[in-house]
């Protein structure tokens, strides 16, 4: 592709805004589901493109650009994650709480919820089978994990979402207080 | 896992992300913001310090969450130090009732740091640290046409803490008007795990579209006081219906805490019904302070909606501690207003009006509501203005006061029940013509089985 040809160092700037425009949106989505808060996706889209543009020299070939820069998201959104520590606010595992039919009809249908009860890697691992439709291997690659381990994450992972889609929030945990 | 059921996860994982609201403004500035940060060469040295730092691996852009966010006059109450003066005491500055109070007591470190590049000077004054909060407060000075002309500031920085980079952020917004007569603070959070006395070093480097080195280093000491809740708290049933506290963190400036609510209502509320909290606590000088939340975060689906037939939350809330209290009694509450929706906009913003009573700022006048509020008497004290009402008490919900012209919302503060009439104390108010109470017509459900009290002594 003739946008591709002719580096200089201007030049190679100005492909890299070009092609980062036409990714942000997707960036942004993503970064915002690992976090689920407006100002923190835009931190993480930001240190990832700041990371991108320091980095672009190593980009060997520039048709892999849109994995490249979703590699650098998303380890920027786990690392985010691990420095910020998020504390729940409760678990809901403390409580057992009765769920009727009608509301596993409800929680069953509430992917959002679940997903934000994954831990980083996990979120990780879910995005790129399903969102990007990675083969176990590609992730493989992409996370540096053996093949083994990523089939055995996923599914661990995929039992997780699957138990809480079905039972809402699992019973167990003793509760402290004063009433 | 069954085939159907990857199937319909591949589906939702897809529209989950795919539905994502894309905030299109703020990630274009976001993307041109890292751009200009990237395309720098090189760093410079910071003006101040001998420490200068190793090679850079991230830059941090600085954001005001403004959630929940009402601009509030700001008591300017006498302090030792000369905090008049303060930046934080005053009004619409990104500050809060809590750094007014450190600002008051003396607690602020005086940096006077001065940045100029570019025709623009960044003057760093103060410097706050705790537990919860590290805020510096800034003005600038501008002789640079683009940047003076943009009328809403925006500026991006790098940050570190004793040398380790932090997460870039962007803070805009800002009239550029008011950065160079009031001057602003920029507040960064999570700072628990920071060392007794941290060197921190900002690196400003975009002020209003220019592109520039601003650069400060200084040591700042922390304010240690740190208290939690030692268990949680849980009122009602865990088994169905309670709210609960799972955490509490007390620092001089903030208490923040971790809620859970869920609640089922056998009758569905009406339209328009919010659920909220008033955090009081007992004064020494007779009063109950009505602590005010400055933000309320949750993950949760639908947290902020309108309630119907049931709550189910989580959420972070920051509480300003405009006063040194330990005790605190939670009360959470449900209000109906009456009004119109207004039809979404193109974005899908959505807007209601609600109906309110509005009074003359002057002894006499009377808020028409359901139940009427007459003013009884207006005192002007040193640093406060209260107001003794004429009204029916059933629950600590005051009319607040606007000033239309400076574009001000002021909220009670602290209140006494006499025979027959309430006094409320608010921060001082300048009267002018263009100051007048207003109150929503609306009922308030108190969940009186599910008050919480908390102690952090």
């Amino acid at each position: 592709m003739s946008f591709f040809k002719g580096f200089g160092k201007k030049q190679k700037q100005e492909n890299f805004e070009k092609l980062i425009k036409q990714e942000q949106v997707k960036l942004y989505k993503v970064a915002y589901s690992y976090v689920k808060n407006e100002q923190d996706a835009l931190d993480i889209v930001q240190e990832a493109i700041i990371k991108g543009y320091k980095a672009f020299d190593q980009l060997k070939n520039i048709e892999y650009f849109s994995t490249w820069m979703t590699r650098i998201l998303i380890n920027t959104a786990i690392d985010f994650l691990k420095r910020r520590k998020e504390v729940i606010p409760l678990e809901l595992s403390w409580f057992n709480r009765g769920v009727d039919e009608e509301e596993k009809i409800v929680m069953g249908m509430d992917i959002s919820t679940v997903f934000e009860k994954l831990k980083p890697e996990q979120k990780t691992i879910i995005l790129l089978r399903f969102y990007y439709g990675y083969s176990i291997r590609e992730i493989a690659d992409f996370t540096g994990k053996p093949e083994g381990t990523v089939k055995s994450q996923l599914h661990r992972t995929l039992q997780f979402i699957k138990g809480k889609l079905e039972n809402g929030g699992k019973s167990g945990g003793k509760a402290q207080g004063r009433y | 896992m069954e085939g159907k059921v990857v199937e319909k996860l591949k589906v939702d994982i897809k529209r989950m992300v795919d539905e994502v609201v894309v905030p299109t403004k703020k990630l274009e500035q976001t993307v041109e913001a890292a751009l200009v940060i990237g395309r720098k060469k090189k760093r410079t040295s910071f003006v101040r310090r001998q420490n200068v730092l190793a090679s850079l691996a991230a830059v941090f852009i600085l954001a005001i969450g403004t959630v929940l966010f009402v601009p509030i006059i700001l008591d300017s109450t006498n302090g030792t130090n000369g905090s008049e003066s303060s930046i934080f005491s005053q009004a619409k500055v990104g500050s809060n009732e809590g750094l007014q109070r450190m600002a008051a007591e003396g607690r602020m470190k005086p940096l006077n740091l001065e940045a100029e590049d570019q025709g623009i000077k960044v003057i760093l004054e103060e410097a706050y640290l705790d537990n919860y909060q590290l805020a510096i407060s800034y003005r600038l000075e501008i002789d640079n046409e683009k940047a003076i002309n943009q009328e809403k500031a925006d500026i991006s920085l790098e940050w570190f803490v004793d040398g380790r980079s932090q997460i870039s952020h962007s803070v805009g917004g800002m009239d550029t008007k008011d950065l160079i007569e009031k001057g602003s603070v920029f507040t960064f959070d999570n700072t628990r795990d920071w060392s007794s006395n941290p060197q921190i070093d900002l690196h400003i480097n975009l002020i209003n579209g220019v592109e520039g080195d601003w650069s400060f280093s200084f040591n700042v000491e922390k304010v240690k006081e740190y208290l939690t809740l030692k268990s949680p708290i849980i009122v009602g049933d865990k088994e169905s219906d309670y709210i609960a506290i799972g955490r509490a963190e007390l620092t001089p400036s903030m208490l923040k805490l971790n809620a859970s609510t869920h609640l089922t209502f056998e009758e569905a509320y009406p339209d328009f019904s919010r659920y909220d909290f008033l955090i009081l606590s007992e004064g020494q000088d007779g009063y109950t302070y009505i602590n005010d939340w400055l933000t309320r975060g949750s993950n949760s689906k639908g947290a902020y909606e309108f309630v119907t037939t049931n709550i189910s939350l989580y959420e972070t809330i920051e509480i300003p501690r405009m006063v040194n209290h330990f005790s605190y009694e939670i009360i959470p509450y449900i209000v109906t207003y009456t009004g119109v929706e207004h039809p979404p906009t193109e974005y899908g913003s959505k807007s209601w009006n609600f109906d309110m009573a509005k009074g003359d700022f002057t002894v006499g006048a009377t808020l028409d509501l359901a139940t009427p509020i007459t003013i009884k008497e207006i005192k002007q004290i040193e640093n406060e203005t209260i107001v003794f009402y004429e009204m029916d008490f059933a629950f600590p919900i005051f009319p607040h006061i606007e000033d239309w012209e400076n574009d001000l919302y002021i909220r009670p503060k602290a209140y006494k029940i006499h025979e027959g009439f309430v006094e409320v104390k608010y921060p001082k108010i300048e009267e002018n013509e263009s100051i007048q109470f207003l109150m929503y017509e609306a009922k308030y459900d108190v969940l009186s089985d599910y008050i919480i009290e908390l102690n952090l002594n």
